[in-house]
């Protein structure tokens, strides 16, 4: 961490053949805040934005930047694909690889790392989100609140450039949510790594991010502050 | 009891489900995921020898496997033998003749593994191959196992297309299908009765115990 | 001027009438023969006479080995007549009891010949069947002998002429003579044994060479044929009978190869 964070650069188009056509431009340079909420309701286009950024789907056209790095550029012919990206994502159900241990899982992109540091990084994780002693466990044997920490420590384990979380608290149940949610605000503070967060909850928006985004009919209705964007939105 | 052909046709199952292993997976890789809109044709040719009469099969086989084809011309220039009557001939026969019950299989179960997480395993910076062969593989097991037994049993049983291309050779091509065939054909019943019995029984073992452990090692992921 | 009532009726019994008669005309029984393969196109040939001869009858013919169907009729196959490429088979249906009285009969002699495809550089006219052990002649298709009267002759042949232990690596069986004809036509064996009856036809006259194999060299192969005794057309198949045996049928026969029983 002690990386200067960099700015997301998005300006994209896309259409869906018969079906919703987008259209977002989203500057985010570092000093609007760390976190960035994508408010609106659902079927805007929070998640095809997002994937778009992934590398997970393809503008019709545009420009996708990181910092200096360029992932998408319609004009010169550039489309890196999501493995070249260095990012981290965190799906709405987690997507927890079902035939691997939690060890497994959460080391699963450093496989070509050598052995020590793999072991050194997994025993990190794990004491940050309290997961001691659950390694050799499977994804069926734990808990929802549980596999979305293994689900966060997966997408942290290889120092993304850049954190993407698709509703990260859909699929708690009620009384669960707010505790984790200060959790997972204090995890993504403390990872220093600029993140984009989908969301439809106002309240999930208020809590998590710094700068908010609200997506509304497929393009970008307005960007600022949390207490800019919900005080007076 | 024929042992010689019960040996070949063991060792032509074998072999048959061997080779659509390698060639099958990658082609229901294709079939799974590819985006090209003419996949359906390749579907339907892959397909193919489910519809088909093994006769016809075999008819067109061995008029592709001859020395009058560019493929056994060709075959012939590079190995200096003969591609029809030969077991190399028959395994060729085999391999496209029981093609769908290994790929279909294979191809559903990728087809039924969790897009999300092959998302997932690629923006862990995985390569298509290595998420090909770390994820989608492992959860496809059921289906490859059952693509592998079936194209066993199939070559197993196979008939039509060995009586159009085979010749009948003892050791090379006579498979045991063609000789309970041939005893029945000259009224040596109580030979085929044997030889008939002691197929039903080891296919009926082998059948029993790929399934049973089926059950008990793959089933055992709940799907969230 | 007939009444207008009166016409139907009367136009109606006419085409009734006349229907009638047609269903007359038309053949009255069905004989089914089981034929061994070497015999299609002489038999087609000789059946196009016997239609002229009897059209109230109507001939189905099926083709196969004669083993094949001897296994058949042993388990009740509906046929009504057997035409088999050798004598045996007849012979141990009517032990079997399934002949109809005194029915079993003659009809040719048949011959087999070695066969090459017309570019072949084996030089059968000079050599004969020994043309066999040529290197280059790698496989040697033959009917399988296990149930296919010409496969045993074939080798038969092979041995008496001294070429068996040359050529028994080589062999390839056809399920039934026509499928040896076909594995040579199509070139995937270098030469085969066929019957005589399958070198002249249409088929492979154009497609081939033949020399014939001399006859000492194996056991004559009588064609015999029966009528089945659960036979529905006794009558009908009494017929056919008779024609195979007279005059016009033998003439076609020997043109197709297939030689008269010497009386």
């Amino acid at each position: 961490m002690g990386r200067m964070a960099d700015g997301l650069t998005v300006r994209i188009r896309k259409t869906f053949r018969g079906g919703p056509a987008f259209d977002f431009a989203l500057e985010l340079p570092p000093a609007g805040g760390l976190v960035t909420v994508l408010l609106g309701p659902s079927g805007a286009g929070k998640t095809t934005l997002l994937r778009c950024v992934a590398g997970l789907e393809r503008p019709d056209e545009g420009l996708v930047a990181l910092g200096d790095t360029t992932w998408f550029d319609s004009v010169r012919g550039v489309d890196l694909p999501p493995q070249d990206r260095r990012l981290g994502f965190l799906f709405q159900e987690y997507a927890l690889f079902p035939h691997l241990t939690l060890g497994a899982n959460v080391v699963y992109g450093l496989a070509g790392a050598p052995k020590e540091e793999r072991e050194k990084r997994l025993l990190s994780l794990l004491a940050l989100f309290g997961l001691n002693g659950l390694e050799a466990r499977y994804p069926a044997e734990i808990s929802g609140g549980q596999r979305q920490r293994v689900a966060l420590a997966r997408a942290l384990a290889s120092r993304p450039r850049l954190l993407l979380l698709d509703e990260p608290l859909s699929a708690l149940d009620e009384p669960l949510r707010v505790p984790i949610r200060e959790e997972l605000r204090r995890h993504l503070v403390s990872s220093g790594i600029p993140t984009l967060l989908v969301t439809h909850d106002r309240s999930d928006a208020r809590a998590l991010g710094d700068r908010i985004a609200t997506i509304v009919d497929g393009g970008v209705q307005r960007i600022g502050s949390v207490s800019d964007v919900l005080e007076t939105g | 009891m024929d042992w010689k052909a019960i040996g070949l046709s063991a060792r032509l199952s074998l072999l048959t489900s061997a080779v659509l292993l390698v060639i099958g997976l990658p082609a229901a890789y294709w079939l799974t995921f590819s985006k090209r809109r003419w996949k359906f044709l390749v579907e339907a040719v892959v397909a193919l020898p489910l519809v088909l009469p093994p006769t016809v099969l075999g008819f067109y086989l061995l008029l592709a496997m001859g020395p009058r084809s560019p493929f056994g011309a060709g075959w012939e220039w590079v190995t200096g033998k003969l591609l029809p009557f030969s077991f190399e001939g028959l395994l060729i026969a085999s391999i496209l003749y029981s093609m769908p019950f290994a790929i279909q299989p294979f191809a559903s179960a990728f087809a039924r593994v969790d897009r999300r997480l092959i998302e997932a395993s690629w923006t862990m910076g995985v390569s298509r191959r290595r998420t090909f062969l770390r994820l989608i593989v492992p959860l496809s097991m059921p289906g490859i196992v059952t693509g592998l037994v079936l194209s066993f049993a199939h070559t197993l049983g196979e008939f039509g297309v060995v009586l159009m291309v085979g010749g009948n050779r003892p050791g090379i091509t006579r498979t045991v299908s063609i000789s309970i065939y041939d005893d029945v054909q000259a009224l040596a019943y109580a030979s085929a009765a044997r030889t008939s019995v002691f197929l039903l029984a080891v296919s009926f073992v082998v059948l029993a115990v790929t399934y049973g452990l089926r059950r008990s090692a793959w089933a055992a992921w709940p799907m969230d | 001027m007939l009444a207008s009532g009166a016409v139907a009726p009367v136009v109606r019994s006419a085409l009734a009438l006349a229907l009638l008669l047609g269903a007359m005309r038309a053949p009255a029984a069905d004989v089914s023969v089981a034929a061994a393969a070497d015999l299609k196109f002489a038999l087609d040939s000789v059946l196009v006479d016997f239609r002229k001869e009897r059209p109230d009858l109507d001939v189905k013919v099926t083709y196969g080995s004669s083993g094949n169907f001897f296994s058949q009729l042993s388990n009740g196959a509906p046929f009504d007549v057997f035409l088999s490429a050798d004598a045996e088979y007849p012979r141990k249906l009517e032990e079997a009891g399934l002949v109809l009285e005194g029915t079993r009969f003659l009809y040719a002699v048949g011959r087999i010949v070695l066969f090459v495809p017309l570019a072949s550089p084996l030089e059968i006219e000079k050599s004969g069947i020994k043309a066999l052990a040529d290197p280059r002649v790698r496989h040697v298709a033959i009917a399988n002998p296990r149930h296919a009267p010409y496969g045993r002759a074939a080798e038969a042949a092979l041995r008496s002429l001294g070429v068996y232990d040359a050529v028994k690596e080589k062999l390839v069986l056809g399920e039934n003579v026509a499928q040896t004809a076909q594995f040579v036509e199509t070139g995937s064996a270098d030469a085969g044994i066929i019957a005589l009856g399958l070198a002249v036809a249409p088929g492979l006259r154009t497609t081939g060479r033949f020399v014939e194999i001399p006859l000492s060299s194996y056991p004559e192969i009588e064609q015999g044929g029966a009528i089945l005794r659960s036979t529905k057309e006794p009558e009908a198949a009494r017929a056919l009978r008779m024609f195979l045996l007279g005059p016009k049928a033998q003439g076609t026969l020997k043109r197709f190869g297939f030689f008269l029983p010497d009386a």
